[in-house]
């Protein structure tokens, strides 16, 4: 078994409070952006919640009721997730809670650049960085698995910062709803 | 034709072939064309004399094969065949003034003679132009000669041999063209899964045959000491696992699929146990698998990542990549007392390190400028040398002579190869017919 280590559950215990306050802070936009893996110019964008209680569901790429999908991006050599997520990753890990019997496979990527190996840490550390997010907010242990691929599943083939930017990712996939 | 110092030779070529056995049964050709990019500035100038004149009705050119090794190596100044107006095949023949006009130090001759139906007898005798002639037979100016006799299936790695010989004889360092590499193939097709094979060929990329072929990624390959075995990490089941596949008989063996990453194959210079990495314990870390008993050692511990380890040639002690000084540097493992010591400084960004045959040296991806090249750094003093220039290039991985090392580049939007001497003089390329070439690994010795 997979041992999460107790520093990194308190540090991300202080992250999503403080990021509860940030997205509160913004929850006044009048629009929500429901395409998950956007980027703003200065690589953070903020995302409002609309005006309804709670989560509108449909941000967060549930269709009919039912999650999809989703992909987050990190920075180069980092596995710290970006805070525009954390919504995000937070409507997951309720559906999740609420439904026992669903299942998740977190896929870690990096992009090519670096050593192939390291890579691969790397972009476990991604997965682990979203597993983490989902078991502090209600998510079980058992229902996720952790991969990653490194280097060797890029989804952009290009040698330049634009599809690097999209294969530093990690995929969120639903392998039972 | 009688050359009394011809030496037979044929034990030394029949433990080659047994070795090569199981790579005999399809026919040659290249998967990678070695291409040579850059040459040393002061090359030995050198004349080969085809060997025979019919070489096209025979299994292997063998004079061509050893011409472009010597040629493709970077070492030597081959003079173009079509320039040659003399063809000796015999001591006797050699007229010295002409070759001394033609300014080559040294002339390769020989002869390959078919003797049954699939038996050849093949000689060669390398000449010293320079040397004084003593008496009327030329003995005086051989360097070396031999003889020896195979079949059609075993002329190119012959060839090889005789490459070697003569490499070693004039330049005093042991060849490698009798070696192997092994590298991983990714094929993408449109609207078909990717082809991830592992591959092993000639050194110069002639024989390419698969090791494992799968929808999934393959990673890490790692030559055994004997160069009998190979370790590899595949996704196969969508997860990673360590296996080691027996390269004669294909037959393989799972030796980690722990929970999380399995990954970084080394073996122990003795060949009795596997270094990995494993990230059951949350992070990933290096330990020792002993292929015997199965048990396992925790080297590293902490919360970063520790990966990439790589043996001393001596067995004593693991170099490995950590970011546990915040990027990712090289570390070394004392394996007697667990001391751990930094060894790069330079840059922010050095990773998947080896070490020098000669544990004097280690090679490793060096990040520079925003741009990622094989380095190799001096034990003693700390001095980083840049080898290359391409800016995406990784996965060094040394020839067992200490002289090459061949790594992964980007050449024209794929995958290549490439092998850049120790010193920087000489760059070859090895782009593939198709696809994407990654992960090279050179064998050790095999004979």
């Amino acid at each position: 078994m997979r041992h999460l280590n107790i520093l990194k559950i308190t540090a991300l215990i202080i992250a999503m409070t403080s990021l509860s306050a940030c997205s509160s802070m913004h929850s006044n936009s009048a629009t929500g952006h429901g395409k998950s893996g956007a980027y703003g110019g200065g690589g953070v964008s903020a995302y409002g919640l609309g005006k309804q209680q709670g989560f509108d569901s449909r941000q967060y790429g549930f269709v009919n009721g039912k999650p999809t999908k989703q992909t987050y991006h990190f920075d180069f050599d980092s596995s710290q997730v970006n805070p525009t997520y954390f919504n995000n990753i937070k409507a997951q890990a309720h559906y999740l809670a609420m439904h026992p019997n669903a299942r998740v496979r977190i896929e870690g990527d990096t992009d090519e650049r670096g050593s192939r190996e390291y890579n691969v840490a790397l972009g476990e550390q991604r997965a682990d960085s979203i597993e983490n997010l989902l078991l502090i907010n209600g998510a079980s242990r058992k229902q996720i698995t952790v991969v990653s691929y490194g280097e060797e599943k890029p989804i952009a083939l290009g040698h330049n910062e634009a599809a690097y930017r999209l294969n530093r990712r990690a995929d969120l996939i639903y392998t039972a709803n | 034709m009688q050359i009394n110092t011809i030496v037979k030779f044929k034990k030394i070529i029949m433990l080659a072939l047994s070795i090569c056995l199981f790579f005999m049964s399809v026919p040659a050709y290249a998967a990678l064309q070695l291409e040579l990019t850059q040459g040393v500035a002061g090359a030995i100038p050198l004349a080969i004399v085809p060997f025979t004149k019919q070489s096209a009705a025979l299994p292997t050119d063998v004079s061509k094969v050893i011409r472009d090794d010597l040629a493709n190596s970077g070492r030597f100044n081959v003079l173009p065949a079509a320039e040659l107006r003399q063809f000796p095949h015999n001591l006797l023949a050699i007229n010295y003034n002409y070759w001394r006009k033609l300014n080559v130090n040294d002339v390769l001759i020989g002869t390959v003679k078919k003797i049954t139906s699939n038996r050849y007898a093949i000689s060669f005798a390398l000449i010293d132009v320079y040397r004084n002639q003593t008496n009327d037979d030329n003995k005086n100016q051989v360097l070396v000669a031999r003889k020896f006799e195979v079949d059609a299936a075993g002329m190119r790695h012959l060839a090889h041999h005789i490459s070697d010989v003569v490499f070693e004889q004039l330049t005093g360092q042991r060849g490698v063209f009798n070696t192997r590499i092994a590298y991983i193939v990714v094929q993408r097709y449109l609207n078909k899964p990717v082809k991830y094979s592992l591959e092993v060929a000639d050194a110069d990329g002639y024989n390419p045959r698969p090791i494992l072929v799968s929808p999934q990624p393959i990673m890490s390959p790692a030559w055994s000491p004997d160069g009998k075995s190979m370790a590899y990490v595949s996704f196969e089941h969508k997860h990673a696992q360590i296996y080691i596949a027996d390269l004669a008989t294909g037959k393989r063996t799972l030796v980690a699929n722990y929970p999380g990453i399995n990954g970084a194959p080394a073996w122990s210079p003795d060949g009795n146990k596997l270094a990995i990495v494993l990230s059951k314990s949350g992070n990933p870390n290096i330990y020792l698998k002993n292929l015997q008993t199965g048990k396992l050692r925790q080297l590293t511990h902490g919360l970063a990542i520790n990966t990439e380890p790589s043996w001393s040639p001596d067995g004593s002690s693991i170099i490995f990549t950590s970011n546990r000084g915040g990027g990712p540097q090289i570390y070394r493992f004392n394996l007697a007392d667990d001391q751990v010591t930094r060894l790069t400084f330079a840059g922010n960004y050095n990773a998947r390190a080896s070490y020098a045959p000669d544990g004097k040296s280690i090679v490793m991806l060096h990040r520079q400028g925003g741009l990622f090249n094989i380095a190799i750094q001096d034990l003693a003093s700390g001095v980083i040398k840049t080898l290359t220039t391409d800016g995406l290039d990784e996965s060094p991985s040394m020839a067992p002579n200490g002289d090459l090392i061949l790594y992964a580049s980007q050449y024209g939007g794929r995958g290549v190869l490439g092998v850049v001497s120790t010193d920087g003089r000489v760059k070859i390329r090895l782009p593939a017919r198709e696809g994407n070439v990654q992960e090279p690994a050179w064998s050790p010795y095999l004979s």
